[in-house]
């Protein structure tokens, strides 16, 4: 061995006795399939942006640069402002309601009782089918003269015709309902775990000290379920922001607009009106918006964590 | 034998060779009837590639899948070239179609597709002209009701062959016409014997006499009309009201034209006519509209010819041999009665640029489409292809399935029957009109404001694409306008 060989490899072994090394070697399948899969997909997307393309129009890498345009169109497309308007109505109808019956659930499912994992895997149940198959069966539910009316009709005493999927408001209502009632589940399994994760200690001083039940619930439990529902919060906003099958499937995105949201227009745009670099702009413009409310949510998370490591309980 | 000579040699050999290879290749296979060419130049094409056995890739609406598995199985018997299909929603088809335009990865060979995605999938490349296996096959075009076939051509080439005869038609009622009395009231109300109207006038009044709501609770026993209302759909019947007034979507410049009185007014009897239909109308497609009328539910539809299939159906119509089927109604224009049938649909078969077998797809379709098979489609029970052929006027399975006076209503329709709009961007054009009609229809927005709105979009539309292109696309795409204003 050469004396040149041998100082490289004590250069080695010295680099990885290093403890640094180990904290990012996890990382490093994580980045890899991150650079092999998605990265080319989104430079990809950010060289289209800046080129008009459409699918009709030759090869992509032939498209002529177009600098911001593709941007400044997006920006100006009416349909798509409303569109990212209406999807984030749709998530901030949707995620709240999903969360509070999610969290009640959770509650109700955390009690000893009779029949309570029969319970629990029935309140799961929904997020595990496809929501096209929900989207279907609902199409199908929410006809005027169909079922749901006429249980309402049977609930109510009266006549019940809502037009779940052809009135403006009532179609708008339904994808929301449809939303709810699938991805309730998740947050629902997201409360279950926080719950059953919460350190016993201090709830049990609190007990010691003569709360009450409510008492313990409000100032002991929910503070240190606030990281469990700001991750809730995040999970479900990202995937409300995505909302495509219930319109697609129970409305086509109307009547009129109405239930249009951006993934839908996103995917009319690219794929049925072959605007491929329009799309692009608008997915990125998006991206960016989605981001923002993710990194202040992201931020709130941490601060909760940090305040519960002050306070000793995290 | 010096060089020169010897490489001469073997040039006039090999040019010999492959003429030959080529000539016998191009030879139309033999068959006294399209679906028995289909069938043998298939065999022939299994015998040239050394194959026993081929399955191709296809993308189907779902709506055709029962009507079409049987006919396809037959012919993987006949000539071991069998399919795999993906059901797609039938509005999702050109999405789909796109997306493998700049994947080019071959995943399918074939797809029955409609012709407003024709110009688009044809400039991405994606759809494959056949001339030349049109020219060998001689797929009976002859046979084929004028209008049907030039919805499969573009730019002066064949690029699909139609399967689906989809020009709008009219059916009523009869045992509501005939029963005791109801005509003579009728008269004496509206001045005029009830029966296949004339004009969208008087399918209107038609629709009023014929709501019948003894309840009196706003949900009718009977409805007066049904017509598609729903997004993606209700454009189209607004567009053939559109055409019947005398409207052209664009002028030689390719500005849109439909904001003026004719669509307007066009505009507003659509959607005065709505009003007698079932109030979730707005959502309703075939699956829901067939098996409605079907049920006993309305005195009048205007569909897709496949209707009749669901109407006439012994065992699951509730109005089975009670129906009047109808020539569309139309618009006095300068005194002379127009009547406009859109092309509402129209399914084609196309074959992928990037199959590896295009001509085995190829004579799928071409056998799919032939006189013989398109007659037993044309009957199946759950078939939704729709007649487009004269020899379907007299084919006794046809006959028996749809009745005799639905098919020459359906043929003669097809004299008047105008495109729909069938340019490149054909989807978004077709899609902003269908916006902003519904958004009409639901009163968010006046009808001029609505027609104003889309002329807007149109605008950009055209001028994003290109002006000058679209324009030659219009140029074209005129021609296949009817020139008569009633069929003989």
């Amino acid at each position: 061995m050469t004396p040149g060989t041998t100082a490289a490899r004590r250069g080695v072994l010295r680099w990885i006795e290093r403890e640094r090394v180990f904290k990012w070697l996890p990382f490093v399948p994580v980045q890899g399939l991150f650079t092999l899969l998605l990265l080319p997909n989104f430079l990809l997307l950010v060289y289209l942006s800046f080129v008009s393309w459409r699918i009709t129009r030759g090869a992509w890498w032939d498209a002529a640069f177009a600098g911001l345009d593709t941007f400044r169109g997006a920006l100006e497309d009416e349909r798509f402002r409303w569109a990212v308007i209406r999807t984030f109505g749709f998530a901030a109808a949707a995620v709240p309601l999903e969360l509070l019956l999610g969290f009640g659930l959770a509650l109700l499912c955390r009690r000893h009782f009779r029949g309570r994992r029969i319970y629990t895997t029935v309140f799961l149940l929904p997020m595990m089918i496809v929501p096209a198959v929900v989207g279907y069966d609902l199409s199908m539910l929410l006809i005027d003269q169909g079922p749901f009316n006429q249980l309402l009709s049977l609930l109510t005493g009266r006549t019940i015709t809502v037009r779940w999927l052809s009135d403006y408001t009532a179609a708008q209502l339904a994808v929301i309902g449809a939303d709810v009632w699938q991805w309730t589940a998740l947050t629902f399994l997201v409360f279950t775990a926080g719950m059953a994760g919460l350190p016993e200690e201090p709830i049990r001083a609190a007990r010691v000290m003569g709360a009450s039940r409510w008492q313990v619930f409000w100032h002991v439990e929910l503070p240190l379920l606030k990281p469990v529902i700001a991750i809730a919060v995040i999970l479900r906003s990202m995937e409300a922001l995505k909302i495509f099958d219930y319109p697609m499937l129970l409305t086509q995105g109307g009547p009129g607009n109405a239930t249009e949201t951006v993934a839908v227009y996103l995917w009319r745009v690219g794929w049925e009106f072959a605007r491929v670099s329009d799309a692009a702009a608008m997915s990125l413009i998006l991206l960016l918006v989605v981001a923002m409310y993710i990194v202040v949510a992201i931020r709130v998370l941490r601060r909760e964590r940090r305040r519960l490591a002050e306070e000793g309980l995290a | 034998m010096s060089s020169p000579s010897r490489l001469l040699c073997i040039a006039f050999v090999t040019v010999a060779v492959l003429a030959g290879v080529a000539v016998a290749a191009a030879q139309a296979p033999p068959g006294a009837t399209a679906d028995e060419r289909a069938v043998n130049g298939a065999k022939a094409y299994m015998t040239a590639k050394g194959l026993t056995a081929l399955k191709l890739n296809m993308l189907m609406p779902s709506i055709f899948t029962a009507g079409s598995v049987d006919e396809m199985a037959k012919f993987e018997k006949l000539t071991g070239i069998g399919v795999n299909y993906s059901e797609v929603g039938i509005l999702q088809i050109q999405a789909k179609a796109m997306s493998e335009a700049v994947a080019r990865s071959g995943s399918f060979d074939f797809w029955i597709g409609d012709p407003i995605s024709l110009p688009d999938t044809v400039e991405a490349g994606l759809t494959r002209a056949v001339d030349d296996f049109v020219a060998r096959g001689k797929p009976e075009f002859d046979d084929i009701v004028g209008g049907f076939q030039d919805q499969g051509r573009y730019k002066g080439k064949t690029y699909g062959l139609i399967a689906d005869g989809d020009n709008f038609i009219l059916v009523l009622r009869r045992d509501l016409l005939d029963a005791p009395g109801e005509r003579q009231k009728f008269k004496a109300k509206y001045g005029w014997d009830a029966g296949c109207p004339d004009t969208y006038e008087q399918w209107y009044q038609l629709a009023e006499f014929f709501t019948r709501d003894a309840n009196n609770d706003g949900v009718p026993e009977v409805y007066g009309a049904m017509g598609y209302r729903s997004r993606g759909w209700g454009w189209r019947w607004w567009l053939q009201q559109f055409y019947a007034k005398g409207g052209m979507p664009f002028d030689d410049g390719m500005k849109p034209l439909i904001a003026g009185t004719e669509g307007v007014e066009a505009l507003r009897d659509y959607i005065a006519l709505t009003k007698f239909m079932p109030k979730d109308i707005l959502g309703w497609a075939t699956p829901q509209a067939y098996p409605f009328y079907a049920g006993g539910n309305a005195f009048s539809i205007m569909t897709y010819a496949s209707v009749s299939i669901a109407a006439e159906h012994p065992e699951r119509s509730k109005v089975a041999g009670k129906n009047q089927y109808c020539l569309v109604p139309g618009y006095v224009v300068d005194g002379k009665l127009v009547r406009r049938a859109l092309q509402g649909f129209g399914n084609l078969f196309y074959v992928s640029s990037y199959s590896k077998h295009p001509e085995a797809a190829y004579w799928l379709a071409q056998y799919m489409t032939s006189k013989e098979v398109s007659a037993r489609l044309a009957a199946g029970s759950n078939s939704v292809y729709d007649p487009f052929r004269r020899s379907h006027l007299t084919d006794p399975r046809v006959v028996k399935a749809r009745t005799k006076q639905m098919l020459e209503a359906h043929l003669k329709n097809a004299e008047v029957s105008p495109p729909m709009i069938l340019l490149q961007g054909a989807v978004e054009y077709n899609d902003v009109l269908d916006q902003h009609v519904q958004e009409a229809l639901l009163g968010r927005i006046t009808p001029e404001d609505a027609l104003q709105k889309t002329a807007t979009a149109w605008e950009r539309i055209t001028n994003q694409i290109g002006r000058r292109q679209q324009i030659e696309g219009w140029k074209a795409l005129k021609v296949a306008f009817p020139k008569k204003n009633v069929p003989d």
